[in-house]
């Protein structure tokens, strides 16, 4: 099966990293779309399903905690696994992340191993 | 806060960023007399508890090193100076998340755009912490101010 | 099961189903260890430092020493034997602190390092680890079962099975 995700960060480097992960990770990506924030990327969502979203916190225009408070909202996006991807690792932030349902949080920096990690743990939950 | 540990977030914040993701070893603090020269700086501001601005600069050719191996490639003169300036932003905003959730654990806190800056910062001033580090092929300077608090 | 040991600076790749790499006394150093299951190839580094540009004299002589001439060779040397890159499964362990190392330097801190900036610029993830903590390992490769086995000092020998692990840092808490 192959997975199709949705990379949601300003930083168009920690998109590129991110590719980069996915590209050499073998697992069968499908097709990997980017957003900037979290307006483009429920407009992306709007015309595109996903299997997973790996979401910035600290964005421009709508930040990573709006964004996954909109998916809930959503009578279908809510089910779309989401994987913060951050570099805020405080108590607070983690703990409201959780609470809105989001399966993984995973604090930047992080080596491409852990990333990938996440990415086929919660890539395994979606397919389950 | 008690003294140092300001310091102390911004030592280990760097470190950790540095070596996870940027595979650079921070070799210590720079001595006091090293001169941070042609070197390029991102600047961030951030509302928490205290606010405050964050300010990173590197030394260039570490820049555009730092880049090519955070990017995974070989060549680090194929780059273009906006590829290097992209990554110097997330540097100085992993740089920022990581320090500021080792200080603020317990709040809220939300990091600004970082941004090109023309000049490095000025480094006095009261609530203002400046450390420099050493890399093998250039200085790393991290400077931290935070307002109130 | 016929041991092939990798001494100190050394490298060693087999196609012998029989085969089982084996590398002692991993303080600092770093071992690097590959296997293609398609191709049936294994191969094993131990390297003792980061980079050759400090003695390229010595890097040409021995060039299993350092980091970044040992590991494009020992990657090199899969291919000849039939590996693809794509298909390798990769191991490292070692880079521990040991008691007599200057701290300042940090010399298996450093390896690791080095290590690791090689894969991801080749275009390689690391499937298995153990590095870091304090003490010295020995580790196993199977060559017919692409098992990878590690042992502390003192330990029980156990598996380091693939996209496990066992890093002891970069946390320094």
């Amino acid at each position: 099966m192959a997975f199709a995700i949705l990379i949601v960060d300003d930083s168009p480097a920690m998109r590129s990293f991110i590719r980069r992960v996915m590209d050499l990770s073998g697992l069968e990506v499908s097709s990997c779309l980017e957003a900037s924030n979290g307006e483009e990327a429920l407009d992306v969502l709007r015309r595109h399903w996903v299997d997973a979203v790996l979401a910035d916190i600290n964005m421009p225009c709508m930040n990573g905690e709006q964004f996954v408070r909109r998916l809930g909202e959503d009578a279908v996006l809510k089910s779309v696994p989401v994987l913060v991807v951050s570099t805020d690792a405080t108590d607070v932030r983690i703990r409201r992340m959780l609470e809105l349902g989001v399966r993984g949080y995973l604090k930047k920096p992080f080596s491409p191993e852990v990333l990938r990690e996440e990415l086929e743990r919660v890539l395994e939950g979606s397919d389950a | 806060m008690p003294e140092g540990e300001q310091e102390k977030a911004i030592a280990e914040g760097a470190r950790e960023v540095l070596e996870t993701m940027f595979f650079t070893e921070v070799l210590g603090p720079a001595p006091a007399e090293a001169v941070l020269e042609d070197e390029r700086w991102v600047s961030l501001e951030f509302r928490g508890s205290p606010p405050g601005g964050l300010s990173v600069g590197v030394s260039a050719p570490a820049a555009r090193r730092m880049a090519a191996d955070f990017l995974g490639v070989e060549d680090a003169k194929a780059l273009s100076e906006a590829q290097v300036g992209e990554v110097l932003c997330e540097l100085a905003n992993m740089i920022g998340g990581s320090i500021l959730s080792r200080l603020e654990s317990e709040t809220i806190f939300d990091l600004g755009r970082p941004e090109a800056a023309a000049s490095a910062p000025e480094e006095a001033g009261a609530g203002v912490v400046c450390c420099r580090f050493d890399l093998s092929d250039g200085l790393l300077a991290v400077r931290l101010a935070m307002r109130g608090g | 099961m016929n041991l092939v040991i990798v001494g100190i600076s050394d490298c060693r790749l087999s196609s012998r189903p029989d085969d089982a790499l084996v590398t002692y006394a991993l303080g600092s150093c770093v071992a690097v260890a590959i296997h293609d299951p398609v191709a049936g190839v294994g191969g094993l580094l131990h390297i003792m430092l980061p980079e050759s540009a400090i003695r390229p004299e010595k890097a040409r002589q021995s060039p299993f020493m350092f980091a970044d001439t040992g590991v494009p060779l020992l990657f090199r040397s899969a291919y000849q034997l039939g590996a693809e890159k794509r298909r390798l499964t990769v191991w490292i362990a070692g880079g521990a602190q040991v008691m007599n190392d200057n701290g300042a330097f940090d010399i298996g801190r450093r390896n690791c390092l080095a290590i690791r900036k090689l894969l991801w610029r080749a275009g390689v993830l690391i499937h298995g680890e153990e590095t870091g903590g304090s003490t010295s390992r020995t580790v196993r490769l199977e060559v017919g079962t692409g098992r990878f086995w590690l042992r502390g000092a003192g330990e029980a020998e156990r598996e380091l099975a693939a996209s496990k692990r066992g890093a002891a840092w970069p946390s320094r808490s």
